[in-house]
């Protein structure tokens, strides 16, 4: 096997899930076994030499151009995410301060006066804050996911940066 | 008790109008932040649509409307005057409730069994009417103010009695949840937290006819009951001058917020607590005299509440424990804004004197 065509067998498995960019030498030798030994540290050492992005470090071999394009991928779709998130969160606040200011209408309506008003405030109130609750649930929720994927991105920034890419 | 002429109980009517009035409010509402582009179609269409589900709910509901509980909000979302609001809803729902007024009306006839003093239960005649009748200083005779003070001593008493019973029917527990309870849901499972006791206590001096308020600050809520403490006035000097007979002195009636949040005192082997201080003749006012002036030769109360950090506070047990009672008093009235449950209202609220105000004139 070439060394070329090595590379761009390399090439296509570090694009996949499991490895995004990178891969143990240990695990590279067991796939590649069939190559042997001394063609493929030849090969290696070919690559590392190119100035395509290869390095070996930590016992790993890396291919910076390959991680920054994934991580860009992926920073990206959560990009999208976090906008997609934000406006559904907008909106949830929306409903929850409406909601808040329908409740208000139904408790300091002028005709609810008179003792038997009382349980007909105390119901109206149980019944639309049972609504705004959920609604406020729904906006935790929103929330919490917006902070995880802005750690998300945070993540991926710094591994864009890291030390190995560059 | 009504702060209206209508009527107590459910009607169908009234229902069917509010629905009407608050659903053409609510559209408009709608109508109106949907124009102003304050909320999107999609909110507006969601709203409506909850809009018509709590009513149609109220509609089906209506005739077993019996709430035991609400919910309070996450804290950050309620104000203090909404929660004050829903404590006080729950006092004026809880009032009419047959458990409460039942509760109610015992310990009042234990009491007046107990005391071996039958009376005709009317504070609204006897307790405010006296009020209004003696705002201004008057003359009694020795054997009206001996009346007088034995009713309005049994008007306290029961009032009094109704926190102690409560305090041993319900066991109080500090609560993390976000639920105040009807007081009949309260008596039902025997535990309740502050709020509970507030709308457990407030409901039933209400069932008895005695005006209420409520105290509450950030974390913490107690009930209050309003009652007169009859003091003695001097009489201006140019009439006594004038008039050259009698007695120099005149009776007043003053009204006076008694909180129930449990603020005890034992002072020469006798147990105190807020109830005791009314009236010029208490004898926990008369054994608050004795031992300010045995221990400070003055009665003034001032003089004790200015010596903080002093070395007598730390020597001596007893003024430390009067110092800290009156300091919780004076907490009381302070740290806590008071609502007034209908039918007290915040000018008749404002009218009346805190225990802590009432003991600094007197004293």
């Amino acid at each position: 096997m070439s060394c070329r065509y090595f590379e761009k067998m390399l090439i296509d498995l570090l694009y996949k899930q499991e490895h995004l960019g990178q891969i143990s030498l240990l695990k590279l030798r067991s796939i590649f076994s069939h190559m042997g030994q001394g063609e493929l540290e030849k090969c290696l050492e070919e690559l590392v030499k190119s100035g395509r992005g290869w390095v070996v470090r930590n016992g790993h071999l890396i291919n910076k151009f390959i991680v920054r394009d994934i991580m860009n991928d992926e920073k990206r779709r959560i990009e999208n995410k976090i906008k997609k998130v934000e406006e559904e969160l907008n909106i949830l606040r929306q409903e929850a301060d409406t909601i808040e200011e329908v409740r208000q209408l139904w408790i300091e309506n002028p005709l609810l006066k008179g003792e038997w008003s009382s349980k007909v405030k105390l119901f109206v109130y149980a019944i639309w804050s049972e609504k705004l609750n959920t609604i406020l649930g729904k906006v935790k929720d929103r929330e919490e996911e917006l902070k995880h994927l802005r750690n998300l991105i945070e993540e991926i920034n710094t591994r864009i940066e890291d030390s190995f890419v560059e | 008790m009504d702060d209206s002429a209508e009527s107590n109980s459910l009607r169908e009517e009234d229902i069917v109008r509010y629905l009407v009035s608050v659903k053409n409010e609510v559209s408009n509402y709608l109508e109106k932040r949907l124009k102003e582009r304050a909320i999107s179609l999609e909110v507006y269409e969601r709203v409506r649509l909850l809009n018509e589900e709590v009513a149609k709910k109220l509609l089906k509901d209506l005739g077993k409307i019996k709430p035991n509980e609400v919910h309070i909000l996450e804290p950050d979302r309620v104000s203090v005057w909404e929660f004050a609001r829903i404590v006080i809803e729950l006092i004026k729902a809880s009032s009419h409730e047959r458990e409460v007024i039942d509760l109610a009306h015992k310990i009042r006839k234990d009491y007046s069994l107990a005391r071996g003093f039958p009376l005709d239960w009317s504070p609204e005649n006897f307790c405010y009417n006296f009020l209004a009748v003696f705002r201004e200083p008057a003359k009694m005779g020795d054997s009206e103010i001996e009346v007088v003070l034995r009713m309005l001593e049994h008007y306290t008493g029961v009032a009094k009695a109704v926190e102690e019973k409560t305090r041993t029917l319900i066991k109080y527990v500090e609560e993390p949840d976000d639920i105040v309870r009807m007081a009949g849901r309260t008596l039902e499972i025997g535990l309740g937290d502050c709020d509970d006791f507030t709308v457990l206590i407030g409901s039933i001096w209400r069932a008895l006819g005695f005006l209420v308020c409520i105290g509450v600050g950030p974390s913490h809520a107690f009930p209050a009951v309003i009652l007169p403490s009859l003091e003695m006035v001097e009489e201006p000097e140019e009439e006594v001058n004038q008039e050259k007979t009698g007695s120099s002195v005149r009776f007043m009636a003053i009204p006076t917020i008694v909180p129930a949040d449990g603020i005890k005192l034992n002072l020469s082997g006798k147990a105190f607590s807020c109830y005791d201080l009314l009236n010029f003749n208490s004898s926990f006012r008369r054994s608050l005299y004795t031992f300010m002036i045995q221990t400070f030769g003055s009665k003034k109360i001032e003089n004790l509440l200015g010596i903080e950090n002093n070395e007598k506070l730390e020597g001596d047990k007893k003024i430390k424990e009067l110092y800290n009672f009156l300091r919780r008093l004076q907490h009381v009235s302070e740290g806590y804004t008071y609502y007034p449950v209908p039918p007290v209202s915040d000018p008749m609220l404002g009218q009346c004197r805190h225990l802590i105000t009432l003991l600094l004139e007197v004293f």
